[in-house]
């Protein structure tokens, strides 16, 4: 049986600039709004790419994982309970290699619930202008599902070469004095959005195609590149404009946590009805993409 | 169903450094001796046109040079390194997007395989291999390539510079090599060579306990830990209360498991022996006398260090066929774990 998604949340207060805090507060809305006991979570997946002074030690899910209070000490809890955080980076697009780990850790009954975090924030938590991502959290919370019609139903991911890996995230070894907590160079190839937007594409549809999907009843949830890009996304897939939220003229580039927020946005609109398709589809550097299929 | 480390591979910088050169370099030298300490005599240091990238690609073609599997038939690569560095020279940057495994598996001629990259500190590898281990479990992948290419010795130097008195918090980073490791896995065939099982946590009350960060004193990278409290023996024995607890559930116990050797993170010859002397006290039995070490040699070389030394204790013939070895991650987080493996066939 597939996971399923039980729950999820989102953080965009304004005000708060850094990505733990973020997630911390969509995990807890998350959690809450699930009705499960945190203790019973076992896998923490942090998206998030970009983090507050560039810290590399420890992985950001056991910041996140601390301030949740889940499991954090196994022989004072005496629970017998025990969970395990880390930082699945993969640009945009992790929350859906990570969909698809948690599907496993599921599958093969390793693990009960999986809390799946993203967001970002530029390691000076403030927005220089080169800064494309906007700060902000979501959480989503999966479990083991129990009707193999229901939860995710597959996934597909294909990436490319291209100049300048499309997008680079990066900070200078050398040259970068004491400010290297602060610093951030990103750089976009101008190709970038084109080329991964047609790579998405392609790897949607040929999902679509290879799994019979009715293109007229399938809602997708995309990675928000730029104004219009999940619009023009879809059309190249060769869905409706309609079938996907525009969460960029709210959110901006909400990079890592941009499945979360966008299945969060779904289900606040009472759009995940049982038996609703969606894809979750992934642009990314690299450049890469990929495709979640979730049946509500 | 079990999986099996398939294949394993390791890259070693040439230039080897010694400890006394480290201490040396030191502009405040400790009033202890830190290499009697740590039992570290020497190491080795990227060379300057190495980064993670070069080294771990090296070590993944070694991985690969003895597989059954050829690049085109890998399902996935898991890059689990804490330094992401690429470029090499003075153009040399720590990449966050996109992901190393990416760029590597197109060098590798794997663009067929799903990629992303992991970050868990000293247990990189450990979560690569976690992760891929529940997927060939799951049937969700074949197979999988896990690879750390450590270019960490910039915090020894950051280490060197800044260090003042006995209890500052980079003492840690003086105790780090150079290396890369990669581990194919695979479904295992038979009981000969398997991982029998594999458990990993992180314990996050202690998660700000070892930082990585750059230096806000000086240009570098550096690590700041609050080493009493990382090798606590409170911290140490949430190993084996783990272990015993997985033996309540699934049955078993350390004495009748009969493990030839035990393996656990690299952080210097005495918190080494410390290890197996305060875990020997929780399963109030003797663990292994063959501890397996080679941080004489390498040093710390971070989330490689397990499979650094398993590398150079399979091909120097210390780990025997059919025995079983049992392996103890160890990392900032905390993290901790165990993992038995047994090997027959595993060719270095």
């Amino acid at each position: 049986m597939g996971a399923i998604i039980l729950a999820s949340g989102i953080s965009t207060d304004k005000s708060i600039t850094n990505s733990v805090e973020h997630a911390v507060i969509a995990a807890k809305q998350c959690i809450a709004s699930a009705k499960i006991q945190a203790e019973d979570i076992a896998l923490i997946i942090n998206n998030g790419v970009y983090r507050s002074k560039n810290i590399v030690e420890p992985a950001i899910a056991l910041l996140i994982q601390k301030e949740l209070g889940i499991n954090l000490d196994f022989v004072k809890a005496a629970n017998g309970k025990d969970a395990f955080g880390l930082d699945l980076m993969n640009g945009g697009m992790g929350a859906l290699n990570a969909m698809k780990v948690a599907d496993s850790f599921l599958q093969s009954d390793a693990v009960r619930y999986v809390l799946i975090v993203g967001g970002d924030c530029h390691p000076s938590e403030k927005s220089p202008s080169d800064y494309p991502y906007t700060t902000l959290g979501s959480a989503l919370l999966l479990g083991k599902g129990t009707d193999a019609m229901r939860g995710f139903q597959g996934f597909a991911f294909k990436s490319e070469q291209f100049s300048n890996q499309g997008r680079q995230g990066y900070i200078e070894c050398l040259n970068i004095g004491t400010n290297g907590r602060n610093r951030m160079t990103i750089k976009t190839d101008p190709g970038f959005l084109p080329a991964v937007m047609k790579l998405a594409a392609n790897t949607a549809r040929t999902y679509i195609e290879k799994n019979d999907l009715n293109l007229k009843t399938v809602n997708v949830i995309c990675s928000q590149l730029g104004k219009g890009f999940a619009q023009s996304l879809c059309k190249e897939i060769g869905v409706s404009e309609g079938a996907t939220l525009d969460l960029f003229e709210q959110f901006g580039d909400s990079h890592s946590a941009t499945f979360g927020v966008g299945y969060y946005q779904l289900q606040k609109q009472g759009l995940t009805k049982s038996g609703t398709q969606l894809l979750f589809v992934g642009a990314a550097s690299g450049i890469d993409s990929g495709v979640a299929h979730y049946v509500c | 169903m079990k999986s099996r480390f398939e294949s394993i591979g390791v890259y070693l910088p040439k230039q080897i450094n010694t400890m006394k050169s480290r201490i040396a370099a030191m502009q405040n030298p400790p009033p202890f001796d830190l290499e009697a300490i740590t039992g570290i005599k020497e190491f080795r240091t990227a060379e300057t046109h190495d980064d993670s990238f070069t080294m771990g690609l090296a070590a993944a073609k070694d991985a690969l040079s003895r597989s059954q599997y050829k690049p085109e038939d890998l399902d996935v690569i898991i890059v689990g390194s804490i330094t992401r560095t690429t470029g090499g020279g003075h153009v040399r940057q720590g990449n966050f997007e996109p992901p190393l495994s990416h760029s590597l598996k197109y060098e590798l001629g794997a663009p067929q395989a799903l990629h992303f990259d992991v970050s868990n500190a000293c247990a990189g590898m450990f979560t690569g291999v976690h992760l891929l281990e529940r997927m060939i479990k799951a049937g969700t992948v074949r197979n999988g390539l896990v690879i750390s290419g450590e270019f960490i010795t910039p915090i020894a130097e950051t280490a060197t510079r800044e260090i003042v008195g006995a209890a500052d918090p980079q003492f840690g980073s003086m105790t780090v090599g150079d290396a890369a490791a990669a581990v194919i896995m695979d479904r295992a065939v038979s009981d000969e060579d398997c991982i029998n099982y594999f458990e990993i946590m992180s314990c996050a009350e202690y998660a700000q306990l070892c930082i990585g960060m750059p230096s806000d004193k000086t240009e570098g990278i550096s690590l700041y830990t609050i080493n009493a409290e990382m090798h606590k023996k409170d911290r140490v024995q949430l190993w084996p209360r783990f272990q015993m607890e997985y033996y309540r559930k699934n049955g078993g116990d350390i004495v009748s498991e009969k493990f030839d050797h035990i393996l656990h993170h690299q952080v210097g010859t005495r918190a080494i022996n410390n290890f197996s002397k305060y875990g020997s006290e929780i399963f109030e039995a003797p663990l292994p006398s063959s501890n397996l070490s080679g941080v004489e040699r390498f040093a710390n070389t971070a989330s490689t260090a397990h499979f650094v030394v398993l590398y150079h204790a399979l091909k120097e013939g210390t780990i025997k066929k059919g025995e079983k070895v049992l392996i103890v991650p160890a990392a900032s987080g905390v993290i901790t774990g165990f993992l038995s493996a047994t090997f027959t066939h595993l060719k270095v």
